[in-house]
């Protein structure tokens, strides 16, 4: 599941936000949410940096992360307004991980009346690919790590006996 | 050479280095702040600040005045931010907190709306010993600022310290002695390096 923040481009707006699914925005009343998105985003942005890719850039931080894309829209202060997103990687089958993401970012930009550019749309799915990539060599470097371990443990105590 | 100094601007940051919290709403200009703290430029592509960002140290001289500053957070103004703003406070021995006061002399309601709700989180989360510094910014889009003279920032600085909204917010967020306040504009490189140096200068004197 991936949730989204977006800050609103008259910088006086409430911030936007969604959780349960891109299409639907958390109420402005639920403070709660809204602060743990915020917890969430801030704890992911926290890892390691991939990117920038078109202007998008990613954090991998264990099995979180979080993309943050560029919209073509501006706000009054004439500054760039990125939409974020934190989720975590799938551990089962996650072949549709970088198509789900893409599409996701397309359905709260739109949600939000923004649009993202088609070279931002694909820099997230090749991000989204990359940190599958990561996470899946830093589990085999885990699992390797630990079969040295196990192996080692086991030769002191054939060679002790 | 150059390792030398780096180690030296290291040591001091680490033994004598100050940590700044950069509060305010949003679209105040705390990232043109800390750009310009960290790296003595200003952003030369703006972007609206979500995730928290890393600032990272550095040493340097500002109106003869040494400055070591410890590495930081940009962080965002919305207010579902209070929690990071906390996690900030926690760690900062200076809070700079920045009111856009082109808003405030044009009795923006929302602007002042927010630094009430925002000056009341402050006094909650801030250190006993903490200074904190109540920075205006956008003055250049007062048009009372284009027009001062040496002669009569003074009355100008005194306007903004007798504002309702600001003389309410230092009074929320504590004692008066550690409430500092500084006014300029962060428009142009001159003007962030006049603003910084006055913050600063109080902040170090």
């Amino acid at each position: 599941m991936i949730w989204f923040w977006a800050q609103s481009l008259d910088n006086k707006s409430p911030d936007m936000f969604a959780t349960d699914r891109p299409t639907n925005l958390v109420p402005k009343e639920d403070e709660h949410t809204r602060s743990r998105i915020v917890t969430r985003i801030s704890n992911a942005s926290r890892g390691v940096l991939i990117g920038p890719v078109a202007g998008v850039v990613a954090h991998l931080a264990g099995s979180e992360f979080v993309i943050k894309a560029p919209c073509e829209e501006r706000d009054v202060a004439g500054r760039l307004a990125p939409v974020v997103a934190v989720g975590s990687i799938p551990t089962g089958p996650s072949e549709g991980f970088a198509d789900d993401t893409t599409r996701e970012f397309r359905e709260f930009a739109a949600t939000i009346n923004r649009r993202l550019l088609p070279a931002t749309l694909r820099a997230i799915e090749n991000l989204a690919q990359d940190l599958l990539k990561k996470k899946r060599r830093t589990r085999r470097l885990l699992v390797s790590v630990g079969c040295v371990v196990v192996l080692a443990i086991l030769l002191l105590g054939w060679w002790t006996m | 050479m150059g390792m030398l100094r780096r180690i030296r601007d290291w040591l001091v940051i680490t033994l004598k280095g100050k940590r700044i919290a950069v509060l305010g709403p949003r679209g105040v200009g705390k990232t043109h702040l800390l750009s310009y703290l960290s790296r003595g430029e200003l952003p030369s592509q703006a972007t609206q600040t979500l995730a928290p960002e890393k600032v990272p140290a550095r040493r340097f001289e500002i109106a003869e005045h040494d400055v070591p500053l410890k590495s930081t957070h940009d962080v965002s103004g919305d207010s579902s931010s209070y929690r990071e703003w906390q996690r900030l406070l926690k760690k900062a021995d200076i809070t700079l907190y920045l009111v856009r006061f082109d808003l405030l002399s044009a009795d923006d309601a929302d602007h002042k709306k927010r630094v009430r709700a925002d000056a009341g989180h402050i006094r909650d989360m801030v250190g006993e010993s903490t200074s904190v510094v109540i920075v205006g910014t956008h003055c250049d889009l007062d048009p009372r600022f284009k027009q001062l003279t040496p002669g009569n920032i003074g009355n100008y600085s005194d306007t903004f310290r007798r504002d309702p909204v600001v003389h309410e917010a230092a009074l929320r967020i504590g004692k008066p002695e550690r409430i500092h306040y500084a006014l300029g504009s962060l428009k142009t490189l001159e003007s962030a390096e006049r603003l910084a140096a006055d913050i600063l200068k109080q902040v170090f004197e």
